[in-house]
């Protein structure tokens, strides 16, 4: 009876808890699949979510075993406990310690997220993808990019704000910073960020980085809409077409490294990488591996990430009212994204001859193409001969370098902070 | 001090050093783009 019960024994140790989170897997692979939003992310993501969920969580961690000799070396020595379970995978019951062996999401989530490999791997791939030419035709543009990262630092502080109401959230400085760091509109800043501040958010932090990045078409619209007149959003805009010479092209990505390896040494991890991207892209002799940074790297570091991110979202961690809190400080760092963005043009236009349409300003978030597309399709309602779509996209991929430069005064101002 | 101080002093000085390094940075390109305009010949090449 006993062995025929040891059979079974997943359906015994089964969890209502488990069948909420398949449903929240089941809805990220549902918007993946039927209505495109990130589906690269999105859906292994979600299938990590089941996998993760699943009894003895053995895609996880195996099964302990039980280890004599260490049990006997900690009675002898009980200040070596914690080394043991810090750094060594053991758990200790009754006395005994047992060896846990990380399984395969383990071993990725260790080596790829906790070292920041991933993120800064897809940080290659994403210089190669991007063309920053439309930037350097209109380097006014930059400057949305920085505007458009107020919603970070807005959202760092309606945490705190939220924990001083509700003390029991946890949100101290580092946790905010990461919550915050959603409004980065890039998926590989906030995992940076939060694996060196809330490695146990990871999981919802990613979710909604990415869960709001595939809605900025959502979001963005009505947030322009209540910041602009009709006006406004008929500005037009001209372009000069002017040619950027292949040196420009070639020493951007380097002099962008040295300046910000010099002023925000922290953020050197990601705009180093970046930039190592775009300069494989940009350099003319190094088209092989340009496509394969754009393609093959890409493709197997996004399919890793996302299924190790998904199995971060055991039940344990993420059905709690904090997943919905930050899920929720998401949405205020990407409305205040866009609201720093057009308020920023708004009042450029105040002090400048040639008015810019506010609604580029909300393309400075780094969710690119989508919001330099979003804006250009709400200037041609508005207007159906306005195209504004080229200083969109130089807004647009001047989110890419802010949110980077953003994350890493994150990284460098709280401990500095926290020191005071 | 309070969280919430340690939050806005992290806005103001986040802001302040985002907005420093995106302004060094248009001053780069601008310099970059003056110093080594488009040239025809690139073209021929």
């Amino acid at each position: 009876m006993e062995q025929f019960a040891q059979l079974f024994e997943g359906v015994l140790l089964f969890k209502w808890q488990y069948l909420i989170m398949y449903a929240i897997g089941g809805v990220l692979i549902y918007l993946a699949i039927k209505k495109d939003y990130e589906p690269m992310l999105l859906l292994p993501i979600g299938f990590g979510a089941i996998l993760v969920n699943l009894p003895f969580k053995a895609i996880w961690e195996y099964e302990p075993v039980l280890d004599e000799t260490v049990t006997k070396i900690v009675n002898q020595f009980p200040a070596l406990k914690d080394y043991f379970i810090e750094n060594l995978n053991y758990v200790f019951e009754n006395g005994q310690a047992y060896k846990v062996e990380p399984g395969v999401l383990q071993i990725l989530f260790n080596s790829g997220i906790l070292t920041e490999l991933f993120p800064c791997l897809i940080f290659v791939a994403v210089g190669a993808m991007i063309d920053f030419s439309p930037l350097l035709k209109t380097p006014k543009m930059i400057l949305f990019g920085a505007a458009a990262q107020f919603g970070i630092f807005f959202t760092i502080l309606v945490a705190l704000i939220m924990n001083k109401i509700f003390p029991g959230l946890g949100f101290d400085l580092k946790v905010a910073a990461s919550i915050g760091i959603i409004g980065a509109a890039d998926g590989p800043t906030s995992i940076f960020v939060a694996s060196k501040f809330a490695k146990h958010l990871i999981g919802p932090i990613s979710v909604a980085a990415y869960s709001y990045m595939s809605l900025v078409p959502i979001i963005q619209p009505p947030v322009i809409k209540a910041l602009t007149t009709r006006k406004e959003r008929m500005i037009r805009m001209e372009y000069k077409d002017v040619k950027v010479s292949k040196i420009v092209l070639i020493l951007f990505p380097i002099f962008i490294t040295i300046i910000a390896g010099i002023i925000a040494p922290s953020s050197v991890a990601l705009v180093g990488l970046l930039m190592f991207g775009n300069l494989i892209r940009e350099c003319g002799v190094l088209e092989r591996l340009s496509k394969s940074a754009q393609n093959e790297l890409s493709n197997l570091v996004t399919l890793l990430l996302g299924i190790t991110i998904g199995s971060t979202m055991h039940y344990e961690s993420f059905l709690s009212p904090t997943t919905l809190i930050i899920l929720l400080m998401g949405l205020v760092a990407f409305v205040f994204d866009t609201a720093g963005g057009v308020l920023l043009a708004k009042l450029m236009n105040l002090f400048s001859k040639e008015k810019i349409n506010p609604m580029v300003g909300a393309a400075g978030i780094s969710a690119f193409p989508m919001s330099a597309r979003i804006v250009q399709k709400m200037a041609t309602k508005e207007d159906p001969q306005n195209f504004i779509l080229m200083h969109a996209v130089g807004a647009n991929v001047a989110g890419q370098l802010g949110s980077i430069v953003a994350g890493g005064m994150v990284l460098a101002l709280v401990p500095w902070l926290l020191s005071l | 001090m309070s969280d919430i101080a340690l939050g806005l002093e992290l806005m103001k000085y986040g802001l302040l050093g985002t907005f420093s390094v995106i302004v060094l940075f248009y001053l780069m390109i601008t310099i970059l783009m003056k110093i080594f305009p488009y040239r025809n010949e690139e073209n021929d090449n």
